[in-house]
């Protein structure tokens, strides 16, 4: 899917969130204000492209941070020489009495592949267990960075030229 | 001589000039007649893209696209070049290549380029990175002809210094600048004993010379790159290039304007008797 139909139905949703979760709908949209960051990183000793999404909402004074991060990975195995990990991850800051309580959920997809990297397999998940942050203060609140941006308006200034030379 | 028969001797010449010159050796790119979003890999006309999109989510990033832009006469369909969406990694310039549908321009002395040109980048916290830019004027197989360089400034982080550089050799830098989404228009000027390079407001104004380089072979360019260089830590940036509305025309050579001028007083004479 091109990010052009996802463009589309961004328009609904400002900062990244699906408006209503259903089993079809994806973890973040990828709206004109989300860039996903692909770096480099060393997995099982294996140099792969690691890519990264993430996204925020505040409301009230719940702040949520949702991350999504994909990577392929050699396994070893000739039957399925490749594995795609997803990682859903979800961190819910709470702020009563002046002190955040902060949940973590993490939740892995994995998918065997083939050489070509097409799926042999089904998606299969791995339910993390909830971790429970309790009386964190709000200078020690250390939330995952966003990969999102305020979009750049289209109306472009006219310039003051100075001669060059 | 009356002043009707005048008029059509002069109407005449003036034609034929216009025909020569000008309408018919004029070669233009922009975006109008591309859907919002295309994508330059697969889906825009007449220019192609050397590296492939990344991909991920089940979704194909763009490296450049159609977005609109409002370079001062409203918004348009424009061309997008950079990291607002995702990136190359490890990180790898990208370009994107224009090709020119020439009618004379390729075959024709002293040509000229226009084109409105602009940086953008949302400044987020996230990305504070700063990436190069580059346009390239080449003859369709490899040679650079003419050629301006985008670098960020070292103590400015809203400006992007100019370089500029003809036949392949490195740029030499400049005095100019271009500010962070700010409006430009850029223009090449290939003549017989120097290539000028000058730029101003893409709204108009004055233009103002950036540089004046030794001659280029500009009758032999085919083709227009725009090029991503990335500078900053993979991932860290989300500068765009954006750019539209070029155009390869031609100078009016001195040949015709003194040519013109030669006939004046001979119509004045004319017409006096």
């Amino acid at each position: 899917m091109k990010l052009k139909k996802v463009l589309l139905t961004a328009a609904v949703s400002t900062f990244g969130f699906v408006p209503t979760a259903t089993a079809d709908d994806p973890f973040i949209v990828l709206g004109p204000n989300v860039k996903v960051v692909f770096t480099q990183v060393v997995i099982d000793g294996n140099t792969v492209t690691q890519a990264v999404a993430a996204v925020t909402e505040v409301v009230g004074n719940v702040t949520t941070v949702k991350r999504q991060i994909e990577v392929t990975v050699p396994t070893g195995n000739p039957a399925s020489p490749f594995e795609k990990r997803v990682t859903q991850e979800t961190t819910v800051a709470t702020l009563v009495g002046g002190v955040y309580t902060v949940e973590t959920t993490t939740d892995l997809f994995t998918t065997p592949l083939d050489v070509n990297q097409d799926p042999t397999g089904p998606v299969v998940e791995t339910p993390g267990t909830p971790i429970v942050e309790n009386n964190v203060d709000p200078g020690d609140l250390d939330l995952p960075p966003v990969t999102t941006f305020t979009p750049v308006d289209e109306s472009l200034d006219d310039p003051i030229v100075f001669s060059a030379g | 001589m009356p002043l009707k028969s005048f008029s059509l001797h002069f109407v005449g010449l003036s034609a034929l000039l216009s025909s020569s010159s000008f309408s018919a050796v004029t070669a233009s790119l922009d975006f109008e007649s591309e859907t919002l979003n295309d994508f330059f890999s697969d889906s825009v006309t007449d220019w192609s893209q050397d590296q492939t999109n990344p991909s991920a989510f089940g979704s194909e990033i763009p490296l450049a696209y159609i977005a609109t832009t409002d370079f001062g006469f409203g918004s348009s369909n424009t061309g997008h070049l950079g990291t607002q969406f995702g990136n190359l990694s490890p990180n790898a310039p990208t370009t994107v290549t224009g090709a020119f549908n020439f009618a004379g321009v390729g075959t024709a002395p002293n040509p000229q380029v226009t084109l409105n040109l602009a940086i953008i980048d949302p400044g987020s916290a996230s990305f504070p990175g700063r990436d190069a830019f580059s346009v390239a004027v080449t003859d369709g197989v490899s040679a650079s002809i003419a050629q301006i360089d985008f670098t960020p400034d070292a103590l400015d982080d809203t400006l992007w210094d100019v370089a500029v550089g003809v036949n392949g050799a490195p740029v030499s830098s400049s005095l100019a600048s271009v500010t962070v989404g700010s409006a430009y228009e850029f223009k090449i000027e290939f003549g017989a004993t120097s290539t000028s390079f000058l730029y101003g407001s893409a709204v108009g104004g004055a233009t103002v010379g950036i540089d004046t380089l030794g001659p280029a072979s500009g009758s032999q360019m085919a083709e227009i790159k725009m090029t991503h260089n990335p500078l900053a830590a993979e991932g860290t940036s989300a500068n765009t290039f954006v750019f539209d509305n070029i155009v390869a025309s031609v100078v009016p050579e001195p040949s015709s304007c003194a040519l013109l001028l030669l006939c004046l007083p001979l119509f004045a004479a004319r017409r006096r008797s």
